[in-house]
């Protein structure tokens, strides 16, 4: 197959990109439960409402991003790729696209804690008018 | 086989044991602080840990896999230990000032009010 170094690190990038996407989507908003249940007084169904729209938003980010950045450029189908390069490349794209993940991650959890400090000051300042 | 394609199979092992046993320490030890900070409230405390372990493993991971693509091009076994060492130590170094930094500012939120209302 013509170029084919660069299919394989395709078949490598896709798989580990998506699984860790996913994995990482389903622990937040498993751990993010608690918070929006805390943010929204405990009314448990806008919460989990809430909770499955973020998570949809987290998905369509990330892979969208993912696969936007996929592409391996500067390498021509004569040009025969070595094992290096072709680690080097993968490296540079997975552990990129991990440290953008990360971000996203604590810019999510910035959120909670906004929402969540939030929601006190308005119960705090409802107790004072009352 | 070339050098640098054994000095990868050496350093990620070595490097993601380092992380992944680092970052399972401070989940242990920093519930008890989080737990001081959020007045007892076990499960949000619970959550908000493991969220900030994921966070430490996908940054820190991430940036040992990225150092991968910088490496310099090695050509004996002497160069391959140089690098190894000098990498591998840098990596450490950067987790200390991150610990360091963790430290200061649990205290910091221990001190003030910030989280405390």
């Amino acid at each position: 197959m013509e170029n084919s170094k660069i299919v394989i690190g395709y078949a490598i990038y896709l798989p580990i990109v998506i699984v860790l996407t996913i994995y990482i989507s389903k622990m937040l908003f498993k751990n993010g439960k608690h918070f929006m249940i805390d943010i929204f007084r405990g009314k448990e169904d806008i919460a989990l409402a809430t909770n499955k729209l973020f998570e949809i938003g987290f998905y369509l980010i990330n892979i969208g991003f993912a696969l936007y950045i996929m592409k391996i450029y500067g390498y021509s189908s004569n040009y025969d790729m070595s094992n290096q390069t072709l680690m080097e490349i993968l490296s540079k794209k997975i552990g990129g696209y991990t440290i953008y993940l990360g971000v996203m991650l604590f810019l999510n959890l910035y959120l909670f804690f906004r929402g969540r400090s939030k929601s006190r000051m308005t119960i705090k300042t409802k107790n004072f008018i009352v | 086989m070339n050098y640098n394609i054994i000095t990868y199979y050496i350093y990620l092992p070595i490097i993601s044991f380092i992380m992944v046993k680092i970052g399972w320490l401070f989940y242990k030890n920093g519930e008890v602080f989080l737990l001081n900070l959020f007045h007892n409230n076990a499960a949000l405390v619970k959550s908000i840990n493991n969220l900030l372990l994921i966070g430490y493993y996908l940054t820190n991971i991430g940036y040992a896999i990225i150092t991968i693509s910088y490496w310099e091009n090695l050509t004996s076994a002497i160069e391959m230990i140089n690098s190894l060492s000098k990498t591998i130590g840098k990596i450490i170094l950067l987790l200390a000032i991150m610990h360091y930094n963790n430290i200061f500012w649990l205290r910091q939120l221990n001190n003030s009010k910030l989280l405390n209302h």
